[in-house]
């Protein structure tokens, strides 16, 4: 717990978070730019999928990174619950809005694949179905924080909604093994090893990557501004206080 | 890539919608730091602006 206790003052976080800024911003662009280059350009069309799988550079990094930031906000939660880290419930609350669009790009471009391969937009499979779900979760999340006024009150309610709606990610991530689904099975993260094609393979884990570091930067400006509306509010509350 | 490809509509679609959606997630974070970090400076000056007033009328 030493090394979180070290980040638990605010202050000491806001630094630090302003020294990493901007290399955290270099490499989210530069595995951006490398990973769009090879998925685009240097990337075979697949056999039966054709251009169709280069669909699969935005949509599966998207998937993986909504199931990362759930796992992340479950995680502060608990920390906000058991340790009562200062900065944990912060963590958990500015991530939901990154996880909830990562959720509805892998609806979305989900959708854009399925359509001209599956010949449909959506079917109510255990695969969509549990992303959907993980969608409304994130939704249930970011409306607890809205409607509460209290924000101790709100941090409670919103961390228990995390950690029991944390359930649903291994769901998403076993549904295709678990029921008959149209999606496809794990190719990259199997036991007995990925099944994709290095040439496909490098730059989905490179947009991967990326995706990963963008949540990583645009995650740490969102605690900043977290904490600014913290003192803000504690500020404008004192003042009331004291002209009353 | 090839351009003409069967059902390259879908797969332009899925970039556009990525990078709208991103893009307006950080334009949105940026906003919304961009605004914090101008109510905190107002507060501080209001503040700084307060204490020096108490500290004239004191003298």
């Amino acid at each position: 717990m030493s090394s979180i206790e070290r980040f638990a003052n605010p202050t000491r976080f806001m630094r630090l978070q302003k020294a990493v800024q901007p290399w955290v911003w270099v490499i989210t662009i530069s595995l951006f730019a490398v990973g769009l280059f090879l998925g685009l350009t240097r990337a075979p069309a697949d056999y039966q999928q054709g251009e169709t799988v280069r669909i699969m550079y935005v949509h599966v990094p998207a998937a993986w990174s909504a199931l990362m930031v759930y796992s992340v906000m479950a995680l502060a939660s608990i920390v906000g619950i058991i340790f009562r880290h200062p900065l944990a419930d912060i963590a958990a609350k500015a991530a939901a809005p990154i996880g909830m669009a990562f959720c509805f790009l892998a609806l979305a471009t989900g959708s854009l694949w399925g359509k001209p391969m599956w010949g449909t937009w959506w079917v109510w499979d255990a695969r969509l179905t549990s992303m959907f779900v993980l969608l409304l979760l994130y939704l249930g999340y970011i409306a607890i924080w809205q409607a509460i006024e209290d924000p101790r009150r709100a941090s409670r309610i919103a961390a228990i909604v995390a950690i029991v709606g944390f359930i649903n990610v291994p769901i998403v991530k076993f549904s295709v093994d678990w029921w008959y689904s149209l999606h496809q099975p794990a190719s990259v993260f199997r036991t007995d090893g990925p099944s994709i094609h290095p040439s496909i393979l490098t730059p989905l884990l490179i947009m991967g990557l990326a995706y990963s570091f963008l949540f990583l930067a645009l995650h740490l400006i969102a605690i900043r501004s977290e904490i600014g509306a913290r003192r803000i509010r504690q500020t404008e509350l004192a003042r009331t206080g004291a002209l009353q | 890539m090839d351009f003409s490809a069967p059902h390259m509509s879908f797969v332009i679609s899925s970039y556009v919608i990525t990078f709208i959606v991103l893009g307006g997630l950080a334009l949105w974070i940026f906003a919304r730091a961009r605004s914090v970090a101008k109510r905190l400076r107002q507060l501080d000056d209001e503040g700084a602006q307060r204490r020096r007033n108490s500290g004239q009328s004191q003298s």
